[in-house]
């Protein structure tokens, strides 16, 4: 029963103050278009990787694996043999690049394939021969091909392991339009053990088995492998990623809360602006349920708009997240291609839901308020001040209730990630709410050292924002909001960089360090050459060196990493250990029973100083005991660390993959920096040499690149802020008007009002600056203590920048400024006689 | 409206009529008949024949197999027939890929196992096929040993008897065979011309009476068994010639101790292939090659398998020299060998006339 | 005695109220009893502040006093849920006021035509009765204007078009004359009251000048909270 008048009323309203429907609408579709192009990018990453995995190891059931060497072939040899009727295959895969771009390499024996996979079934039988006879010739997925440019017959150069191979495309398989194949390349078994040089053993043995098939042949497998059902260890790798991608989430939801508070923003004001209507209307007659619906649908229309505009923007924006979600899971976690969005209808649904839901919820305040305007008040202003300020302590406390539920939350909620969040945003909304009641005291505080310095022009402004609360109350809340998140994620960013930084610095002890680069497994890093170590040894100034062996070890819980470090003297400075360690730490640890674990591994798998961890050797499985936890933050996975004779001794494996040199003291590294490398260009593949200082720079440079997503998002969550700000400031300011005439009419000039009305503006800029700094700390001590802790496992301290609150301070005041001044520089002009005109 | 709702159903019925996929029975089929010939060696002088060596592999020749079949009985009286393939198929010749990996440039192998239970009606067969790899398949000489996965064929060094141990999921085969008489060399001296074009033949040789004992297992009873056994032993880079489509191979055991073995190659056009030809073996070891001249063909009945193709599994064979009929007659109709390749290959009886005078074993390719 | 020709349409009784902030308890309605018959033409006569304006919106039931009951048609209106005094209001309250109260945002047509859509009349009907009116106050040719565009005059008479329209028993102004000029203000009183008495209408209105109280039927004067026929003004 809303009447069409109430609705023209409205619409016409919204048409006539333009510019507040814009940014209203600009507000909820940056929060919509962050959201959804967040939520684009993490289900087309989270699918591809689901779809890849289903292609390639869909009718996988279980799957035999081993260590970081592999399985010895003649296991499979021995299995078909005495369980011919056991569907197995055997897989060699491996880690190939094109350009920067990381692609799996899938070798298969394609007689055996039948059981599990479709990807050689129908090559033509020519392709086929060609596959089994030459010695470079691959399958590449059509879309993949398409991608690349590439076509049956091409040539094409891989990067392994730093080694560049020729190969050759024999045909395409699969649709042009199946994105889930993109970025594995398919081969024969013997051309891959070619390839990545990997002679004699297999990466796994494929089959399909039942329970009791499963049971029985776990009992038939030697020690050293292991039988492990595929959905696990495909869950277990989908989980690696999944911390940095609830993270990636719970920030876009942050930047449609600051949309939110815009619209409630703006729809406040609009109500306000219109307060005398709502009067008139109820005083003819229309009921509190018919104001309600007309206002709340006039801003529905605008949330929609807002929404649909979100959702194209989402999409756009999507794609260049894809790209760095992408890449920082490459570079974190596991090999993975995504270069198609999916637009999943569900995201898209729940993005445009959220939209208008945070509309709905956001507009339903200032509505519900606008049939509280009861007619009488057509004709008496103050009736609202008094009300808003009536109604701070209901505010108060339910701010404070907000708070403390956020505390009790974080405390009974132990790991969970997702509570960790809800307990964070419980903080922010309680907080927010609590911002109104504080703003009349810091008004008051502020008024005389205002009037002292700016006479009663001070003591106007300060009086004013206390006076217009209602107005002025949510402005501020949403600047203090929007200023809150980036000193919180600015914190909590620098944080980390300083405790990387720092960690760096203490662990890359050595001045000088030799690795391979890229390695064509997936389950060690590729190996130096034995002549390495001992020539650099002896060269003149080296006083010693370290050596390390990366490798990942498969378990049920899934891959481990693992370094087997062989230590220099300095080398143990290089620890710093959480908490306190088993005596006689390194003379059992040298001894080989004793391990370290890094604070991630320790904190997925709550294990602690003291406890046993077996680990899976190709002789069975052996058990060690934990002798201390480090700081690692290297990686988010953890890390095991074992002396490199021992793991020598247990896994056959006597290779190295890096070295660190240690130069006598007073030796200049540059000489030897240049010797070394010329060493190592005598290896047959490319190796890296780097300083000390190379490293941690290169290292801080991935940090950043990691947290570009966080800066992006950062800059998002001000965008939206400032766009509320200035839809703020301008309805405000447009509502001064009167006020404004009347100091005009009584000789104010021109540029005295801007200065009253610059003068308001920062104020409430500075207020929302005090205000967002207790909350930014807060939402700081959080993510640092709760939500980098829960997803990582990373302990730091939070460390209050300076810079960073002068920043945010700046920002505010500059926003306030800007936002306030294109309506002020209107107002001054307008002659006071208009204005003075009642409306 | 009617007309709506059955043209619906009728486009939605269709739709639901997707072609079938190809197995991948047919790829590996097709990778077979599209091996490369070049590079391998040919078979086109007589070549001194060496055992136990020869029993071994001959890599640098493309195909090469063991073929063993037999006729059997048990001591109550029930018939049986067998056989045992090991097929092996180059890829590439050897020696012409240096490569560490084990899966490269080796051959295929297909081995394929069934026996024949004429008191059960029944002709059951395995298939296992893959690539030789790091020891999945392969034949080696001391001691003797020819493989695919699971079943092998073996002696202790390297001589007879050779013995069968093999396990399908239906039955099981414990065999030894012992030599009755000597190793016949086919065609010319072991080399046996399929076609007018020089190198399109085979090193051929046969052991065509082996003595056999041991046991069949079947729906969980164990049958002791006894027979005679043909162990035929080929090598070579040939295939059929464009004009010729197939092949019926005959060998009877005869109960006055001749063997005869006769293989006729069919021609496109119908017409039986000069280049057919067989040996007769005396019980003495003498052996006299015929051709089709001597040996004429006529098949007298046919069956049809599920699919529609018909095999000619009954024939008479008029052996013009000793101016003999034979009726032969196979244990069951359908022995065909439905696997990556498909032929019919089958335990028979022997007559003349009324009188059974033999058993043996009859293939029919290309059909 | 004229005003008891016809049966009441609006009976106050003992109406109590006063103001809770500042003053602290000086009853600003003492004690009022009242009584409107049906199509009189009240004035209620007082200076600023006297508590006539409250008074009025107790009328339109908009205000609850602190004691005493108000029937309005037969209804104890304070005795009504706020959506019954909605509605009440709605179907049989008209309004004129001193800043006339139009809404900005829609037109002349769409102002006058508000208490009818409001009360469930649909479109052609609405179109129809608008004209009449508008033709009634003289302002026929302007529908499509805005308010803003319009004089002061003219906007007094869109607002006095809108409170008749829907044919409400009760018509209320505050101080219709307030906000325009003597001549203009005469006009305006003209048409409210000939309009009011043209379709039989009770009409109330309250004001704090001689002149325009002498062109009602009665005159009540509200002083220090109590009621009296035409008493003493001062001023």
């Amino acid at each position: 029963m809303v009447g069409s008048r109430l609705w023209r009323a409205g619409l016409r309203h919204q048409r006539r103050h333009t510019w507040q429907a814009i940014l209203s609408v600009l507000g909820i579709a940056l929060g919509v278009a962050v959201v959804m192009a967040v939520g684009l990018a993490n289900q087309s990453a989270s699918r591809a990787f689901e779809l890849t995995m289903e292609q390639i190891s869909g009718r996988v059931s279980h799957q035999i694996i081993g260590g970081p060497g592999g399985i010895p072939e003649r296991l499979y040899t021995r299995l078909r043999m005495e369980h011919p009727y056991l569907p197995s295959a055997p897989v060699v895969e491996g880690v190939v690049r094109i350009g920067e771009e990381q692609l799996t390499l899938l070798g298969v024996d394609p007689l055996a394939e039948r059981p599990f996979r479709d990807l050689t079934l129908d090559t033509p039988p020519a392709v086929l021969n060609q596959l089994l006879t030459r010695r470079d010739g691959l399958l590449i997925p059509a879309y993949s091909a398409q991608r690349l440019g590439l076509q049956a017959g091409s040539r094409l150069t891989l990067d392994i392991a730093g080694r560049a191979r020729e190969t050759e495309i024999l045909a395409l398989f699969g649709g042009r339009s199946q994105a889930a194949l993109d970025g594995v390349l398919v081969t024969d078994i013997g051309v891959a053990q070619t390839l990545l040089t990997q002679y004699g053993t297999l990466d796994r043995i494929d089959l399909a088995l039942d329970g009791a098939q499963a049971a029985r042949l776990r009992g038939w497998l030697p020690p050293g492998v292991q039988l492990v059902e595929t959905e696990q260890r495909t869950a277990a790798m989908a989980g690696m990623s999944q911390a940095f991608q609830t993270n990636l989430t719970a920030m876009s939801l942050l930047a449609l809360l600051v949309g939110g508070f815009l619209i409630y923003n703006t729809a406040t004001f609009s109500v306000l602006q219109r307060r005398r209507q709502f009067g008139i209307m109820r005083l003819l007659g229309a009921t509190r349920g018919e104001v309600f619906r007309a206002i709340l649908a006039e801003q529905m229309i605008i949330g929609l708009l807002g929404t649909l505009l979100g959702m194209g923007a989402g999409i756009l924006l999507a794609r260049e997240l894809l790209w760095l979600v992408t890449r920082t899971i490459n570079d974190l976690y596991f090999a993975l291609t995504v270069s198609r969005l999916d637009l999943a209808p569900p995201i898209l649904l729940t993005g445009a839901l959220l939209g208008l839901l945070t509309t709905l919820i956001a507009a339903s305040v200032p509505a519900w308020e606008a049939t509280r305007s009861s007619p009488q008040s057509v004709n008496r202003r103050s009736v609202i001040e008094r009300r808003s300020h009536r109604a701070l302590p209901w505010l108060l406390l339910i701010g404070l209730a907000g708070m403390g539920g956020g505390l009790v939350l974080v405390q009974s909620s132990e790991r969970s990630l997702l509570l960790g969040f809800a307990a964070l945003f419980c903080f922010i909304m309680g907080y927010c709410l609590l911002v109104p009641s504080l703003v009349p005291p810091l008004s008051r505080l502020l008024q005389r050292p205002l009037a002292s310095a700016f006479g009663s022009i001070g003591r106007l402004a300060s009086r004013g924002i206390d006076a217009t609360l209602s107005r002025t109350g949510p402005a501020i809340a949403a600047l203090t909001l929007a200023i809150a998140a980036t000193i919180g994620m600015g914190i909590m960013v620098e944080s980390f960089r300083d405790t990387v930084g720092q960690w760096l610095a203490q662990t890359v002890q050595g001045d000088i360090y030799v690795s391979a680069t890229h390695s064509a497994s997936q389950r060690a890093s590729a190996p130096l050459p034995d002549w390495l170590p001992s020539r650099i040894q002896q060269l003149e100034g080296v006083a010693e060196i370290s050596s390390g062996r990366h490798v990942t070890l498969e378990s049920e819980r899934g891959p481990v990493h693992l370094l087997a470090i062989g230590l220099a003297s300095r080398s143990y400075r290089g620890f710093r250990f959480k908490g306190g360690t088993l005596p006689d730490l390194w003379a059992r640890f040298a001894a080989g029973d004793l391990l370290l674990i890094s604070e991630p591994y320790a904190y997925h798998q709550r294990l602690q100083v003291g406890d046993p961890l077996p680990l899976l050797t190709p002789d069975g499985v052996v058990s060690f005991t934990v002798g201390g936890i480090f700081f690692d933050y290297g990686s988010d996975r953890g890390l095991v660390v074992m002396p490199r004779e021992r793991y020598a001794a247990l896994w056959h494996d006597a290779q190295i993959t890096t070295l660190g040199v240690y130069l006598q003291p007073g030796q200049p590294s540059g000489p030897l920096l240049t010797r070394i490398k010329q060493l190592a260009g005598q290896a047959e593949q490319p190796l890296r040499v780097r300083a000390n200082r190379e490293i941690l720079e290169q290292s801080l440079e991935i940090f950043d690149r990691t947290f570009t997503i966080t800066r992006v998002l950062r800059l998002l969550v001000i965008a939206v802020a400032f766009v509320g700000i200035l839809s703020a400031m301008m309805a405000l300011e447009l509502e001064r008007a009167r006020e404004h005439a009347i100091l005009r009419a009584t000789g104010l000039t021109p540029r005295q009002l801007l200065g009253q009305v610059s003068l308001q503006t920062l104020l409430m800029g500075l207020m929302a600056a005090l205000l967002a700094m207790p909350l930014g700390w807060l939402m700081a001590e959080i993510l640092v203590h709760v939500i980098n802790l829960r997803a990582f496992g990373w302990s730091m301290p939070s460390q209050l920048s300076p810079t960073i609150l002068l920043e945010a301070t700046g920002f505010a005041l500059v926003a306030a400024l800007l936002a306030g001044l294109y309506p002020s520089l209107r107002m001054a002009r307008t002659r006071p006689a208009l204005a003075l005109r009642e409306e | 409206m009617k007309r709506f709702a059955l043209l619906l159903l009728v486009l939605l019925l269709t739709a639901c009529q997707e072609p079938p996929k190809p197995g991948a029975e047919l790829s590996a089929t097709d990778l077979l008949s599209s091996l490369d010939q070049a590079g391998f060696a040919r078979a086109t002088q007589p070549r001194d024949f060496r055992f136990p060596q020869d029993h071994g592999g001959h890599p640098e020749y493309r195909n090469e197999w063991w073929y063993l079949t037999g006729n059997l009985q048990s001591k109550d009286g029930r018939r049986f027939g067998y056989q045992v393939t090991f097929f092996r198929f180059g890829l590439t010749p050897p020696n012409t890929i240096q490569n560490a990996s084990s899966w490269v440039g080796n051959p295929v192998w297909m081995a394929h196992v069934a026996i024949t239970d004429a008191h059960g009606k029944r002709h059951l067969s395995e298939e296992r096929l893959t690539r030789a790899g790091p020891g999945l398949a392969g034949v080696a000489t001391t001691p003797f040993r020819v493989w695919t996965e699971d079943w092998q064929l073996r002696a202790e060094g390297s001589k007879f008897p050779w013995h069968l141990d093999l396990k399908t999921r239906a039955f099981s085969l414990t065999l030894a065979v012992e030599p009755g008489v000597e190793v016949v060399l086919q065609g010319e001296r072991g080399l046996s011309r399929k076609s007018a074009e020089p190198g399109n033949a085979s090193y051929y040789y046969s052991y065509p009476r082996l003595r056999t004992a041991g046991t069949i297992s079947l729906d969980g009873e164990t049958v002791a068994v006894q027979g005679d056994s043909w162990l035929d032993r080929e090598w070579g880079t040939s295939a059929l010639s464009p004009e010729q489509s197939g092949w019926d191979w005959f060998s009877l055991q005869l109960n006055d101790g001749d063997n005869l073995m006769f293989y006729r190659l069919r021609g496109r056009d119908g017409k039986d292939d000069p280049h057919s030809a067989g040996s007769l073996t005396g019980a003495d070891g003498a052996t006299r090659r015929l051709d089709l001249e001597d040996i004429e063909l006529t098949p007298l009945r046919w069956w049809q398998n599920p699919a529609g193709i018909s095999y000619p599994v009954e024939w008479e064979m008029r052996i013009k020299s000793r101016d003999r009929t034979l009726r032969i007659k196979p244990l069951l109709d359908d022995q065909e060998m439905d696997h990556t390749v498909r032929y019919w290959e089958g335990a028979v009886e022997v007559f003349e006339g009324q009188t059974p005078v033999g058993r043996g074993y009859l293939e029919l390719a290309g059909y | 005695m004229k005003h008891m020709q016809n049966k009441p349409l609006l009976v106050v009784e003992q109406l109590f109220h006063s103001y809770q902030e500042g003053g602290g308890g000086r009853p600003i309605l003492n004690g009022i009893d009242l009584q409107v018959a049906e199509h009189e033409c009240l004035a209620l006569l007082g200076r600023s502040g006297s508590g006539k304006s409250t008074l009025l919106n107790m009328l339109a039931g908009i205000d609850t006093p602190q004691a005493g009951r108000i029937r309005v048609l037969d209804q104890d209106i304070n005795a009504l849920s706020e959506r019954d005094r909605t509605l009440l209001r709605r179907r049989h309250i008209g309004f004129v006021y001193q800043f006339f109260n139009l809404i900005p945002t829609l037109t002349v047509a769409e102002n006058v035509g508000l208490p009818l859509e409001l009360n469930g009349v649909r479109e052609p009907e609405i179109s129809r009765l608008v004209g009449f009116i508008l033709s009634d106050v003289g302002l026929g040719d302007r529908w499509n204007a805005f308010p803003d565009q319009l004089s002061g005059g003219e906007q007094q008479r869109i607002a006095i078009a809108r409170a008749l329209i829907h044919n409400p028993a009760l018509v209320l102004a505050d101080e219709p004359t307030g906000n325009l000029d003597a001549e203009t203000g005469e006009q305006i009183l003209g048409i409210l009251i000939g309009l009011s008495r043209q379709l039989k209408r009770t009409l109330v209105i309250v004001t704090h000048s001689l002149e325009v109280a002498r062109r009602a039927d009665r005159i009540l004067t509200l002083c220090d909270g109590v009621l009296s026929e035409q008493g003493e003004l001062q001023w």
